[in-house]
């Protein structure tokens, strides 16, 4: 419960090392692992899920906290883009290939195909 | 504010740790020591109580902390381990008093996971070994030599990875460890193990006991002969030894956290429970053998993180979650069934878990009011810097030139008479049957003058000096007795006398000196010194209180100060004050011990000097600011200590403190004089002249900040303070414990913000707790409301996902529910934004506005949001600028776009912080709190070429605070003075779990730098104890990284400069190519932020 361990934390009865170890624990197991492509996701966010904002998010190693990668803004302005959703899957495929890399060199645990 | 930033402690770590008992001072002395979090103190039992010895930081948390004594030695040593696994051994040096580094070292490893239940430390009790428990898997050994050295640490593997507690065992013909650890299924168990030394291994021990007290949490080794452990649980206490004695008693369901053994045999112990309730548990035993285990109440403590058991039943009770104690067990119970007596208190402000900044006059000065303590003992703590004086009486007086107080008769324990002079009369004032102050006569005194001097004398006589005379008067008839008068054209310019000696300054540089014999003024000594006297002081300093054999004279012209001696006035010492203020007055005094001479010049600048009250030496020079006006000093008493009143524009007390001159302002904006007057219907009180009045009033405690408690016996969680109502508002919880289940109850509560008087409650639902409240008003509303975010915390939920947003009005002293909002989650912060409500709901910011319905009441209605956090705990508003504090995701800054009803995200900082404060500085830096006891500023990049270097908080300054910080808040402890330069400078106070009150005060660049290269000299002065590091310690660490602090400036270091020795002082400022005057000054400023 996270209110409860806030509220322990700040009046020392829960130190900060458990803390983070339990909350990390709680992540983890929160975490709902799944193929299936979904376009709106809960806050603690499912593997292979797109926000609707545009926010992509990645588990990698299950002690590590989760981490917001990119950002694709989708593009809402006629003319500035071409609109093809090929086209604009293959640029937040190359995005994330990079961020991939660079973040965890352990290497890319999720791929986006197109579909 | 700055991205160059300083900080600085207010009031010290408060929260006890560890604490300890042993000869570590001397073979014979016995000593307490106790940790808080980053500081030791050293404390000597004598018959007195418990004196303090000294008190120092230590830089690193303690993890560990333990006395020992090696073979051979006659006194203990003492074992320091900090959480960044550094430790050190310190032995105290007896000739030198201070403390000596004997042995230190890094324990830490490159690999391993940090344990998370805490850092076990402790050593053999025959010393053989050091063991440390710092990461899962892992028992370092740190061996001891023949001669009792440390030899080089070994890691030996620990198949236990849940690792609860480890003692070791008395009497083991090898290094025996116990291990109290937990497996994968939660159940709770003990083995032992044997430490082979050569082979660096463990061998596995003489017993075990498998599925303990599913609540089982720590053990207590039993000394030998009856050997074995004692195991704590939750609901049963266990007795187990090698020869496979089970001894197994019951107890209430409780959580004891600390012990402490009484007997040296370890037949008796003390628990401490986390509800304050102290036990004794007994071993009860035949022929070396436990027959069996019996427990008794003895009453109630403060709950207990550390049980010290001194002698003869005094035992100290350290606390984090309340007041430390002193307390004696009495072999008769009270009539409430305790045989606890509270001898001494010693102030806990931790934890802090919020507080508000509340000021009253609206000078700039505020108190910090404070949810402190936890459970039972939680309390709100009202924290003021300076000395408040509690006024009794008051009367319209223009003019007062002098104030003197008079006893009835030379030994009376009180005082009767006020001489109250002006500049061309004397009124007397006196304490009537009734207790009251009333106009009366003393015929032998001239009323028709200015008084210069008034004093008791031997043989019942009292002193008047005025410009043309010296009276001396009987006490009994009130009648002229004798009468020494000035020569023509000499008239006396100042005086100064105690109850035998008179020291009278005429015109010409002419020095008089008188003293009563027989009951007459006999003229002893008359000299001519080449300028003018600005101040004399004869207060007896020695041995003899009634005569003194030094007298301290100030000089015009030349600036001086000079020691004569008495009674022939022959020049002992003289002192050049330089510079072109005259010295406008002096005083001898004797401050715990040590002998002062303290010289107050015209512009508000004192001098102190270390003087030998034989030989008339002064050493240690120290110049100080009190103030912008001539200073007036006197002595007067509070509680049987001496103390030094300055009275100025900015009037200062000033007080010995471990033998070190502190000074702590007066909550008053100008005295222009002051004497004690000690009467009998009110002790110890003073007596005050301001410009036109005249008051008697008492003087609170003499420290620099000042704590008022008050006790709630619930623990308060979240504070506000509404002005316009005058109230503060806060949200607590009591815990309910019953046979059957424990549940808790939430309120929200308002007081008086003055008097602190409680005025109303409203009790929350069932299951809701109250997680933030502030006070705001709306647009279009000219009302202020108190806000209150809830959460329902349901067993049975992962999360909560309801909550509550109540709005209450203050009316006639009452709150008043107005509205209330369910909302989707915990409502963990709230913040009065552009006229409309912002709320942090769980991972979400919400944003409400006031609504006027069609029937005259308002509603919040939800305008827009913003999500994408993992949990939002703090937010802090400026302008359209929302701050956000993620549980895990650092720093977000967002933004309210007006015309498009939206909030959206500017920036991040990309660092994986876990937060536990936020602040916003100024528009462009932010300031954060974090879980590894960190804080750093991130500066928005506005002006950036790219998006991404737009959408990233750049992080600008790092630093290891080694506190846990809940709130940071603008604010200021200190009173802004519009002369000066500090009073300029922006500042943030904080507060933490161990009770500490910082500041943080953002400087001019030149300012920083300056300083910065101060610190940096004196990190070379200046060595911690332990040899530890100050740069390591300092250093921004957590799992990920560690590195060099930067743009933050250790204040509590760069602060200690006032306290080295006049020599060391002089070697620091050369160091820094500026005169150690100079350099002075500029720390001294440094001190009034605080």
């Amino acid at each position: 419960m996270w209110c409860e361990a806030v509220r322990w934390r700040e009046h020392g009865e829960l130190g900060a090392r458990r803390f983070e170890t339990a909350a990390r624990a709680r992540r983890t197991a929160s975490l709902a692992l799944s193929n299936r492509k979904e376009f709106t996701t809960p806050h603690n966010g499912a593997i292979n899920s797109l926000q609707s904002g545009g926010t992509y998010s990645l588990a990698h190693r299950m002690d590590q906290p989760l981490y917001s990668m990119c950002r694709m803004q989708p593009n809402t302005k006629p003319g500035s883009l071409p609109s093809t959703g090929a086209f604009c899957l293959w640029t937040s495929s190359m995005k994330m290939a990079t961020s991939s890399w660079y973040r965890w060199p352990y290497g890319i645990l999720w791929t986006l195909g197109c579909s | 504010m700055s991205v160059w930033n300083y900080v600085v402690t207010a009031h010290k770590p408060t929260s006890v740790t560890h604490s300890c008992v042993g000869n570590f001072t001397g073979p014979n002395q016995l000593n307490l020591i106790v940790a808080k979090c980053t500081r030791i103190e050293i404390h000597l039992l004598t018959p007195q109580g418990l004196q303090p010895m000294i008190d120092v930081p230590i830089y690193g948390r303690i993890a560990t902390l333990e006395l020992f004594r090696p073979h051979n030695e006659t006194q203990d040593f003492l074992f320091i381990a900090t959480e960044r696994y550094k430790f050190c051994v310190l032995q105290w040096d007896g000739e030198k008093s201070e403390l000596l580094t004997r042995a230190m070292g890094d324990v830490s490893d490159r690999i391993g996971r940090p344990t998370d239940n805490g850092q076990i430390g402790i050593i053999d009790p025959d010393c053989r070994l050091i063991g440390l428990h710092l990461y899962d898997g892992l028992f370092k050994v740190i061996p001891f030599d023949n001669k009792g050295q440390l030899k080089e640490a070994f890691n030996i593997r620990l198949e236990e990875l849940q690792v609860l507690d480890i003692k070791f065992l008395y009497g083991c013909v090898k290094p025996t460890i116990v291990v109290l650890y937990q497996d994968n299924k939660d159940a709770r168990h003990v083995k032992t193990y044997e430490v082979a030394l050569k082979d660096k291994d463990f061998v596995e021990g003489p017993w075990s006991q498998n599925n303990l007290d599913n609540g089982a949490g720590l053990l207590i080794p039993v000394p030998a002969p009856l050997g074995g452990v004692i195991i704590i649980g939750e609901e049963t206490i266990v007795y187990c030894n090698a020869n496979s004695t089970f001894r197994a008693i019951p107890i209430k369901q409780s959580i004891i956290r600390a012990y402490g053994r009484v007997d040296p045999d370890g037949s008796r112990y003390l628990l401490g429970d986390n509800a304050g309730i102290l036990h004794l548990l007994v071993l009860t035993h035949e022929r070396e053998r436990v027959t069996g285990l019996k427990i008794e109440y003895l009453g109630e403590t403060s709950i207990a993180s550390s049980i010290s058991y001194l002698d003869n039943g005094v035992v100290y009770v350290g606390s984090r979650f309340g007041d430390s104690q002193l307390v004696k067990l009495n072999l008769q119970a009270d009539p409430n069934g305790s045989y606890v007596e509270v001898l001494e208190r010693y102030v806990n402000l931790g934890p802090i878990v919020d507080f508000c900044v509340v000021d009253l006059d609206r000078q700039g000065q505020g108190q910090v009011v404070t949810c402190s303590g936890a459970f039972k003992d939680g309390s709100l703590r009202v924290v003021r810097n300076g000395i408040g004086i509690n006024e009794q009486a008051s009367v319209e007086l223009q003019g007062i030139k002098g104030l003197w107080s008079l006893k009835s008769s030379f030994n009376d324990p009180y005082d009767m008479y006020l001489v109250v002079s002006f500049i061309s009369e004397t009124r007397f004032l006196a304490m009537n049957m009734e207790d009251e102050l009333e106009e009366t006569e003393i015929e032998g005194f001239d009323a028709q003058t200015q008084t210069l001097f008034c004093q008791n004398a031997i043989n019942d006589l009292l002193i008047q000096v005025t410009a043309n005379s010296v009276r001396l008067v009987s006490c009994t008839s009130r009648e002229l007795v004798d009468q020494w008068n000035a020569p023509e054209g000499f008239s006396v310019n100042v005086a100064s006398a105690n109850a035998s000696q008179v020291l009278l300054a005429t015109g010409g540089g002419h020095l008089v000196y008188l003293e009563i014999k027989d009951s007459k003024l006999v003229e002893v000594k008359h000299i001519q010194l080449e300028h003018e006297i600005s101040c004399v002081d004869l207060n007896p300093i020695g041995e003899n209180p009634q005569y003194s054999s030094l007298a301290a004279v100030g000089m015009w012209t030349d600036i001086s100060v000079r020691i004569l001696s008495l009674p022939d006035l022959e020049l002992i010492r003289k002192e050049n004050l330089g510079g072109e203020i005259v010295p406008r007055s002096v005083l001898l005094c004797t401050l715990e011990g040590v002998s002062y001479l303290l010289c107050a010049l015209g512009d508000g600048h004192l001098f102190s000097f270390l003087l030998n009250a034989s030989t008339g030496e002064l050493t240690d020079r120290k110049k100080v600011s009190l103030g912008t006006q001539p200073i007036s000093l006197r002595t007067f008493s509070s509680k049987g200590t001496t103390h030094v009143f300055a009275s100025s524009d900015r009037p200062t007390v000033i007080y010995s403190s471990n033998k070190k001159l502190l000074y702590s302002n007066v909550n008053l904006k100008e005295v222009n004089h002051m004497c004690p007057f000690n009467t009998a219907a009110i002790p110890d009180s003073l007596a005050i002249a301001k410009e036109g009045e005249l008051s008697i009033g008492t003087i609170d405690d003499i420290q620099k900040l000042h704590i008022r408690t008050i006790p709630l016996n619930e623990q308060a969680r979240r504070i506000c303070h509404q002005e316009q109502s005058r109230t503060l508002a806060f949200c607590s919880f009591k815990h309910n414990q019953t046979s059957i289940e424990e549940s808790e109850t939430h309120f929200v509560r308002l007081l008086d913000h003055q008097t602190f008087e409680f005025l109303s409650i409203y009790q929350l639902d069932q299951y809701e707790h109250g997680c933030s409240i502030i006070s705001c008003s709306f647009s279009d509303d000219n009302n202020v409301y108190y806000c209150v975010g809830t959460a329902y915390v349901l067993p049975e939920e992962n999360e909560p996902s309801k909550g509550r947003i109540l709005v209450f009005a203050v009316e006639d002293g009452r709150l008043q529910l107005i509205v209330e909002k369910e909302t989707k989650g915990a409502v963990y912060s709230l913040n009065a934004f552009n006229g409309k409500l912002l709320a942090a709901i769980n991972q979400k910011i919400q944003l409400y506005k006031w609504m006027l319905r069609e029937d005259g009441s308002h509603e919040l209605q939800s305008e827009c949001g913003h999500h994408g956090h993992i949990l939002a705990l703090y937010t802090q508003t400026r302008g359209d600028f929302i701050v956000v504090g993620d549980l895990m995701k650092s720093i977000s800054l967002l933004v309210y776009k007006h015309e498009e009803s939206a909030i959206e995200e500017l920036a991040r900082d990309y660092n994986a912080n876990w937060m536990s404060a936020v602040e916003m500085l100024d528009d462009e830096i932010y300031i954060g709190a974090e879980n590894n006891y960190n804080i750093f500023t991130v500066r928005k990049n506005s002006d950036a070429a790219t998006d991404e270097e737009r959408g990233r908080l750049e992080v600008v300054g790092e630093y290891h605070l080694g506190e846990f910080v809940n709130r940071l808040r603008h604010g200021s402890l200190v009173m802004r003075l519009p002369d000066s330069e500090m009073g300029q400078i922006p500042t943030v106070i904080f507060g933490t779990i161990n009770g500490v009150i910082g500041i943080i005060a953002s400087l001019p660049h030149e300012q920083y730098v300056f300083l910065e290269k101060l610190q940096s000299t004196l990190v070379k002065f200046i060595k911690g104890v332990g040899n530890l590091s100050h740069e390591q310690w300092r250093s921004f660490h957590n799992d990920k990284k560690t590195s060099e602090a930067r743009n933050f400036l250790d204040g509590d270091l760069i602060e200690s400069f006032l306290d080295l020795s006049r020599n060391k002082m002089e070697e620091v400022a050369k160091g820094m190519g500026v005169p150690v005057e100079e350099l002075s000054k500029r720390v001294e400023e440094l001190t009034r932020l605080h």
